[in-house]
């Protein structure tokens, strides 16, 4: 109970402690707005059993729309990072494409497989391991030590003025000939007016926090200023209503499970009320399933060599 | 003297250890930093509180403040 007893010590330390109220022993997660989110850190979505359900459906979702794991010409790489690789569902499926390579996740809060293994169901690869660290302050490597670094959905998480550094960090840890692929998204377009309306909360509430989401439009130029080169960037645009068929509605359904976790921060953060919040994320899920609607994501991959 | 509060989450002991020497500077201004006991994992929450106008930046260059 560390946590809470740090906490008991401190009870009048001000209205940004009352959110740390429910700190969970021994993680840096804590209950705001309605959800467990993890705290000290930009990114707003939850960390909770619901989002990180939501994070694999995207991952199968992402895997099937860009046809794979990966874009760059990978021939036999012998170590792998994944940057905030969140539920771990990217790594560990790296880890059984390339049974030689070392796979390396890296975030702040553990992986499910790996909270399992620390109650003694182990189901990890042997080739997969979890480093706890904030790609924010560096990352914490040698440098030289991978053959490719993949970073995806970090839009929310990095802001604005950190876009560089943590380029040129993963820059300094590729190896020679590595390379680094991004995969980001400005979000839903087209998705009609209750769509538009999240999203513009959802883009003030970053904003608040230093993040600029557009930043996903930006990454080979940051890759650029990163020093690396071969640079090659496309994009994906991914259906996320009902007119895209299965996928689309796969999408509508992920977006919207995102939104529903941004609504107690949006609340808290004055920019809309709870009953506002809801009746338009209804509105959205009755704009994504209509026929009328062509609600779409774009995913910007963009992958350099150093 | 308004304070606007930020937080950090940090993993780096070179940068907990920055933040550990910066703390009676901090102090010095009127401002206040809050270290809460590390993880499992070793990550440690540190919340700042600093009066209007002045930056993170000004105590910890490089650590990954943002406003709450």
């Amino acid at each position: 109970m560390r946590w809470f007893g740090w906490l008991r010590k401190r009870p009048k330390a001000g209205a940004d402690l009352l959110e740390v109220l429910a700190l969970q022993e021994g993680t840096p997660v804590a209950l705001i707005g309605g959800r467990m989110r993890t705290v000290g850190l930009p990114y707003a979505l939850p960390r909770d059993t619901e989002d990180l359900n939501r994070l694999d459906f995207q991952h199968f979702l992402l895997r099937y729309a860009l046809k794979g794991l990966y874009a760059p010409p990978l021939h036999n790489p012998q170590s792998i990072l994944d940057v905030g690789t969140g539920t771990g569902r990217w790594a560990l499926d790296m880890a059984q494409v390339f049974p030689h390579a070392k796979v390396v996740g890296l975030d702040v809060n553990p992986p499910p497989v790996d909270e399992a293994a620390g109650r003694g169901y182990d189901i990890r690869p042997a080739n997969y391991t979890f480093v706890p660290g904030n790609l924010l302050e560096g990352l914490p490597f040698a440098d030289k030590s991978f053959d490719f670094v993949h970073m995806r959905l970090l839009f929310t998480a990095i802001p604005a003025n950190r876009w560089v550094t943590v380029m040129r960090e993963v820059a300094r840890i590729l190896k020679p000939g590595g390379w680094v692929e991004s995969v980001e998204t400005t979000g839903i377009h087209n998705g009609g007016p209750h769509t538009d309306l999240i999203m513009t909360w959802v883009t003030q509430l970053a904003a608040g926090r230093g993040v600029d989401r557009m930043n996903a439009t930006r990454v080979n130029t940051f890759m650029q200023e990163a020093g690396l080169r071969n640079i090659g960037a496309s994009v994906v645009n991914i259906p996320a209503s009902s007119w895209g068929g299965r996928i689309g509605e796969m999408g509508a359904l992920d977006y919207l499970t995102a939104c529903k976790g941004y609504g107690g921060v949006v609340v808290n953060a004055g920019l809309a009320t709870q009953q506002q919040f809801d009746e338009t994320l209804e509105g959205a899920r009755t704009d994504l399933g209509s026929p009328h609607i062509h609600g779409y994501a774009p995913f910007y991959v963009v992958i350099g060599q150093k | 003297m308004r304070l606007i509060t930020y937080q950090a989450l940090l993993a780096n002991q070179q940068n907990i250890d920055q933040v550990k020497r910066g703390r009676g500077a901090v102090e010095r201004v009127g401002g206040r930093v809050e270290m809460a006991p590390p993880t499992k994992l070793g990550i440690i929450l540190v919340i700042l509180h600093l009066p209007e106008g002045i930056s993170p930046e000004q105590f910890f260059p490089g650590l990954p403040f943002y406003p709450m």
